[in-house]
């Protein structure tokens, strides 16, 4: 790879400017297209009749209404919430583990939230069970890598923390899996729910996730600056005043409890949480006091577009989202890195 | 006062103890040279002083207890020249610089004015202002080990911490570095402890020498006297000529084996 150059400030700025137009113009759209076409001014000017407190007339019927607020509206909210929680926290993990593989899944938040969903419909929990029981396995799965990471004694490296999670990961698949075998009839509402879905988003949902992807995002966007003291390694990071297990733990914590709030309510969503952040990474530099935020909005605008065009391709058939954010997103990545190798 | 006082270092990795209680003091502009065969624990002291591995025994700077205080007051007392620092792919010269002033920025902030004004103070100290938007890989070996001794110095502590700061330079650039550092300890006063290889150059630049074998101090003091070719046989298993260069500073040449024969060369 060529040596890489310095990034301009003023290529960061556009880089703010495009992921934040972009996030706009794919909300409205978002609000607008499907079966039913509603023109943006009116689904704004209801939208903004349901917020504010003024009554305003957008001239919808009340079907188009309901359309726009308690289908749309909401879906276009969740998606970003995941999306810009998924991204922030992939990017988040890359830092604290050096590692560019790493994904918000590293540590079993994947594995636990699927046993978690998987097991609550054998015990015959209904569908509003499952985001409590993916959420309780995705924090149980990653509270285990932790521990055995420490019973491995010794210091508490980041390897040692990765080869946990991959042991804690497989286990639990392992134990998924049998129970899915047992559950044959049963089997295709675990499959929908591991390819992610946001087809059935409400106002609840987002109320549920909402006050863990902010506490998260705050508390990743505080320690942005840390994560890049920590790419120095964890013996220099600590001689410039940083201590690294603490900050990696909080930096986990955050990013697995954000994570397994919106897994829990949307199931597997991949490639968010690697792509975007590296995307990020290419175009504006490799400083973490930009990557984080910038992964948040270019993350959040991201998986909208790949909503949009799930409920779109097909319509009125819905493709589940997890298929396009890979579908669209890996072709994507590697124009990207191509553009990047030649310059 | 001496401005680092180490009394009784003790330290290790897991139950395997490398420094057997060592004492050591370094003055106010001082340059107090660590040498010692391989596994000696030279490494191990700097990182028990620069507090990275858990310690017993008595470290004071200034004479204010280092130990145990947080990492990050610490941080702000003992700077730290690694001796194979991590290069993060990709960050220029001025960010990099800038994370030595980690130990002066809240928790949850980001650089003041102030500190940048002290990263670029200490880059054009050591003739690196041209190169701050330039991007680490893209630097000399020699460059490079600057830019990671301005990031020591951006930390702005009282005490210099060496780790092995010449091994990858070819001769001049090894110059380059230590007579900076020499120039250094002046002009900001503070204390050099560094680990060194190189008996020479360790000679050439310390006050004070001190050799380090299995974790206790075989040997201190000035360069005659630690650099005797019976010391350096007996814990080096070496055979040297000590010489003296015509500025009178000890050279320690490596002699070579008399029962060896060149090849090609029957007796």
């Amino acid at each position: 790879m060529a040596t890489p150059a310095a990034v301009p400030s003023s290529r960061r700025r556009r880089a703010y400017f495009i992921g934040g137009t972009s996030l706009l113009v794919i909300a409205v759209l978002g609000v607008t297209l499907g079966p039913v076409r509603i023109g943006a001014g009116a689904a704004l000017l209801e939208i903004a009749d349901r917020i504010l407190p003024v009554n305003i007339d957008s001239g919808l019927s009340d079907q188009e209404a309901a359309i726009v607020w308690q289908l749309r509206a909401p879906r276009v909210v969740l998606g970003s919430l995941v999306g810009a929680m998924l991204a922030t926290a992939g990017g988040a993990y890359q830092g604290v583990f050096r590692n560019p593989l790493a994904d918000p899944y590293l540590l079993g938040v994947a594995a636990g939230a699927g046993l978690g969903a998987t097991a609550a419909l054998a015990f015959g929990a209904g569908a509003g069970a499952l985001p409590p029981a993916a959420f309780a396995g995705a924090v149980l799965a990653v509270g285990a890598t932790y521990y055995f990471a420490r019973a491995a004694g010794g210091r508490r490296t980041a390897a040692t923390l990765i080869l946990s999670g991959v042991a804690v990961g497989s286990f639990l698949t392992a134990i998924q899996t049998f129970i899915q075998q047992q559950l044959s009839d049963r089997i295709r509402e675990v499959f929908a729910w591991l390819l992610g879905r946001l087809s059935a988003a409400t106002w609840s949902q987002v109320g549920t996730v909402l006050p863990y992807v902010v506490v998260a995002l705050v508390v990743l966007m505080a320690y942005r600056r840390v994560l890049d003291v920590l790419s120095v390694g964890e013996e220099e990071a600590a001689t410039l005043g940083v201590q690294p297990a603490r900050a990696r733990l909080v930096i986990i914590a955050a990013a697995t409890l954000g994570s397994a709030a919106v897994v829990s309510v949307t199931g597997l969503i991949g490639f968010v949480g690697i792509v975007v952040p590296h995307a990020v990474r290419m175009v504006a530099g490799v400083s973490y006091r930009v990557i984080l935020p910038l992964s948040m909005v270019i993350g959040a605008a991201f998986l909208l577009a790949a909503d949009l065009l799930a409920r779109t391709l097909i319509s009125p058939g819905e493709l589940p989202i997890g298929v396009v954010t890979a579908f669209v997103g890996a072709p994507f990545f590697a124009m990207i890195l191509r553009r990047r190798e030649a310059a | 006062m001496a401005r680092l006082e180490c009394r009784g270092l003790r330290a290790g990795y897991g139950d395997n103890e490398v420094l057997h209680g060592v004492d050591l003091d370094v003055a106010e502009r001082e340059w107090v040279v660590v040498i010692g065969p391989n596994g000696s624990g030279k490494s191990t002291l700097l990182r028990a002083v620069a507090g990275t591995l858990p310690a017993t025994g008595d470290v004071r700077v200034t004479g204010n207890s280092a130990a145990g205080v947080a990492t990050r007051r610490r941080s702000r007392l003992v700077a730290m020249v690694p001796q194979n620092p991590v290069i993060p792919d990709g960050m220029t010269v001025l960010d990099y610089v800038l994370l030595g002033r980690t130990p002066y920025i809240p928790a949850w902030g980001t650089e003041s004015g102030g500190d940048l004004r002290v990263a670029r103070r200490v880059l054009a100290e050591l003739d690196l202002g041209s190169m701050a938007d330039r991007v680490l890989q893209s630097l000399s070996g020699g460059e490079l080990q600057r830019v990671v001794l301005a990031r020591a110095l951006a930390q702005e502590a009282p005490v210099l911490l060496l780790d092995e700061p010449t091994t990858a330079l070819d001769v001049g650039h090894q110059q380059q570095v230590l007579e900076l550092v020499d120039r250094l300890r002046e002009t900001r006063s503070i204390a050099v402890l560094a680990a060194m290889h190189d008996l020479t150059l360790a000679a050439q630049y310390a006050d004070r020498l001190v050799l380090l074998v299995d974790g206790r101090t075989a040997a201190a003091g000035a360069a005659e006297t630690v650099l005797t070719s019976a010391l350096l046989r007996e814990h080096y298993s070496a055979q040297v000529t000590i010489l003296r260069s015509p500025d009178g500073s000890v050279v320690v040449a490596p002699q070579r084996s008399t029962h060896s024969v060149p090849k090609g060369h029957k007796p």
